[in-house]
């Protein structure tokens, strides 16, 4: 029997009267492993905001393993943007982990040896753990986003929600980190939103397709038409991910 | 400056400064990290300005009512939470408006502060203390509710530490845990007026911002973690308080702007020195 961990049903969305969202349907089944792509400003990370319960639809109904987003929020890990981090704020490496420990209801005090050492696993679980005193700042990019990976594990998620966790890394950092992904979808459910199918050749099993409308895709069957379809006519793009998938492996790359 | 540490073992009343400016320094310390780490350092001046307007008011009704017992900084603390809350829920829900709003607050509270001190008779004098700071007017009753306001401003401000650093450093990531981020940030801004008020009696309404925040900035560039950035910024804003108290005592200067000219220099140096280490190792 297959779980669902993600269900919205007939929801649209949209900015001050500008639809970004129309009419989307999709199910996500616990276990999966889900990119998705689409052009900017098509809806990716309202689409993710949705499922985070960070925006509330203007009609239908999103369900995080089988609750309100926001009361699944226990059993979701997030993993917000790169840029949004000021690296100027003073904390180091645990400092920051030890966020993803954060619940509702909790109130005065420390966080407890228990979430300490919530916290040590999640890093090592991103193989980052002699880091952990370590300044923030101090770190290279792709060890900042391992730190983000682990904050977003430290609050030991069944579901796993990342937003562009590849941007600004070269793509060898890239593909170690979408390696470190596959290996925690053994684990737990996986939802990415990238504009880089590129990096997730073999681990991806679910593309979803997102430009206003919403359309599932199992890797196998991506093809270049499929990504004309979805980008529109970006010729680079569709011979790109051609030459990608005549070379045997799936997805495709732009940008 | 001896003659300072002289007149100190003395006279009750620098005691009594002394110890007002050393409360204050604890909230300035932990409340000035969130401050400059959330970047509401403006936020913070709006606060301060819109105090004369509730210490001028509570000037007034006391003296024109007959009520001996409302101490102007009663009226502070009702005006600066006041604020506080008003730019909190325009800063939530109207991001737009923010810096409209705090700018007509700023210099509304002024303005509505000037209108009472002038309508209060035998209160000009007193005018200057508040915008300019006098820590040598802290009388021992101002000293217990500083020390009330303190106890307040560290409980909560410490309290939640661990929620405060999370809302100041990913407001969204704090939200995706369930945390109430827009009451952490309404909480966080009445710290901030509470302290505003605490401070103004050391170094006045104009110069609040910049002992909340110097001493921040000169610990920011040694400490590494938002507590050690609290502990030094305590110590430094009381050492800035101390000295620049002690420095101003016997040529009888004007205690705030000494002190804030000590932290602004002292912070100048550390950034100086800083540089030419970076270049030095580069």
């Amino acid at each position: 029997m297959t779980v669902t961990a993600i269900d919205i049903s007939d929801v649209s969305f949209s900015y001050d009267g500008l639809p970004v969202l129309e009419n989307v349907n999709l199910r996500i089944e616990a276990g999966d492993f889900v990119c998705v792509v689409g052009p900017n400003g098509g809806g990716k990370t309202t689409l993710l905001k949705l499922m985070l319960g960070l925006l509330q639809p203007g009609e239908g109904k999103v369900s995080v393993l089988g609750q309100p987003p926001h009361q699944a929020c226990r059993q979701v890990g997030y993993m917000p943007q790169y840029s949004l981090h000021d690296l100027r704020f003073p904390v180091n490496v645990l400092d920051v982990v030890l966020m993803g420990r954060l619940r509702p209801g909790l109130r005065f005090g420390r966080y407890s040896q228990a979430d300490r050492q919530a916290a040590m696993d999640a890093l090592d679980a991103v193989e980052i753990a002699d880091m952990h005193n370590q300044p923030l700042a101090a770190l290279s990019g792709g060890q900042r986003q391992r730190v983000m990976i682990a904050r977003a594990l430290a609050a030991e998620p069944k579901l796993l929600m990342l937003d562009e966790p590849t941007n600004n890394l070269d793509i060898r950092i890239g593909e170690e980190l979408y390696e470190l992904l596959g290996e925690l979808n053994r684990r737990m459910t996986v939802v990415v939103v990238s504009h880089d199918v590129g990096f997730a050749p073999g681990r991806v099993k679910t593309i979803v397709c997102v430009n206003r409308f919403v359309k599932v895709h199992p890797t196998a069957e991506l093809t270049a038409e499929l990504l004309r379809e979805v980008y529109g006519g970006d010729i680079r793009l569709v011979q790109h991910s051609h030459d990608c998938i005549e070379r045997g492996c799936e997805g495709g790359r732009h940008k | 400056m001896m003659e300072f540490f002289d007149a100190l073992g003395r006279y009750g009343f620098l005691q009594v400064a002394v110890a007002g400016g050393l409360l204050a320094s604890l909230a300035c310390g932990v409340v000035g990290s969130y401050v400059v780490a959330r970047r509401i350092t403006y936020i913070a001046g709006g606060i301060a300005h819109c105090v004369l307007g509730g210490i001028g008011a509570a000037c007034y009704i006391r003296q024109v009512y007959d009520w001996p017992w409302l101490e102007p900084i009663y009226g502070a603390v009702v005006a600066a939470l006041a604020a506080a809350i008003v730019i909190g829920l325009v800063s939530l829900r109207a991001k737009q408006w923010e810096d409209t709003i705090i700018g007509a607050l700023w210099a509304v509270g002024m303005a509505v502060g000037v209108l009472f001190v002038a309508l209060t008779p035998g209160y000009s004098q007193d005018l200057v203390a508040y915008l300019f700071g006098d820590i040598q007017l802290i009388r021992p009753a101002d000293l217990w509710v500083i020390a009330v306001l303190n106890v307040i401003v560290l409980a909560v401000g410490l309290g939640f530490y661990r929620q405060f650093v999370a809302v100041c450093f990913d407001e969204e990531f704090a939200r995706t845990r369930g945390l109430n981020v827009e009451a952490y940030y309404i909480l966080l801004l009445c710290l901030t007026a509470l302290t505003v008020v605490l401070l103004v009696k050391v170094v006045g309404i104009v110069m609040v911002i910049a002992l909340l925040t110097l001493p921040v900035a000169v610990a920011g560039t040694f400490a590494k973690r938002l507590w050690q950035v609290m502990a030094l910024a305590t110590l430094l804003s009381a050492a800035f308080v101390t000295t620049g108290f002690a420095i101003s005592y016997s040529p009888e200067l004007p205690t705030g702007p000494i002190t804030i000219i000590l932290a602004g220099a002292v912070y100048l140096l550390v950034i100086i020195a800083k540089a030419i280490a970076c270049r030095g190792k580069g």
